[in-house]
């Protein structure tokens, strides 16, 4: 019984986080609502310059591709390793400096939600952890990419 | 640009820490969670074999030896 709740938390939090993601990120380039508005906060500064940057068109884009990769449920590890930039950029942006309390739930929220998915998906995660590595260049046999699949 | 005039909610109160007043994204995510667990649900129980349901494979008994 715990296994079945633990597996449709997972199933959730995986469509939930999938869902927001590429409702928002698409939102940015196919207006379906009004876009949030910029909140005067101290990381203000910080997201106007990313605007201006790029860098937020950048951050849709993989809110796109990482929300896409979470709903079909085809490459999760990779689409939770691409959204681990923007979801820790915005926790770390509203979570201690938003004066408004919804948004400062709703960051922390996805944070935990994203962390959950990492610890469900972290069999994929544990190569990672080798204390000593030997670089395997992709260019000596490029095979391994599609054996991997 | 694009601009489907599509409202799902459109207002929240972002003083209120009342989890199901939600803004349009977090309602999209909510909307795909729950649907997502109930197509989950629904593939188990399809795919569930029930008892009744066994079909039987008839095997010729090989005379012994």
């Amino acid at each position: 019984m715990a296994r079945a709740i633990e597996k449709y938390i997972i199933v959730f939090c995986r469509y939930y986080l999938g869902g927001f993601n590429l409702v928002s990120g698409l939102n940015y380039f196919v207006l379906f609502w009004p876009q949030p508005k910029v909140t005067d906060t101290t990381g203000n500064e910080y997201v106007l310059a990313s605007m201006q940057l790029g860098l937020f068109a950048f951050a849709k884009v993989l809110e796109i591709i990482g929300g896409l990769t979470l709903v079909t449920n085809r490459f999760v590890p990779l689409g939770l390793v691409l959204l681990m930039p923007v979801t820790v950029n915005i926790f770390l942006i509203n979570a201690f400096w938003s004066p408004l309390p919804h948004v400062v739930w709703s960051v922390s929220r996805n944070m935990v939600m994203h962390c959950i998915l990492l610890a469900a998906y972290a069999n994929y995660f544990y190569p990672m952890l080798k204390f000593r590595s030997a670089p395997q260049p992709v260019w000596r046999d490029f095979s391994h990419i599609w054996k991997s699949f | 640009m694009w601009n489907f005039s599509f409202v799902l909610d459109g207002k929240t109160d972002m003083m209120s820490l009342n989890p199901l007043e939600m803004t349009n994204f977090e309602m999209m995510g909510t909307i795909f969670g729950i649907a997502g667990v109930l197509l989950t649900l629904l593939r188990v129980i399809r795919n569930r074999q029930r008892p009744h349901e066994f079909t039987v494979h008839e095997v010729e008994d090989e005379p012994a030896n």
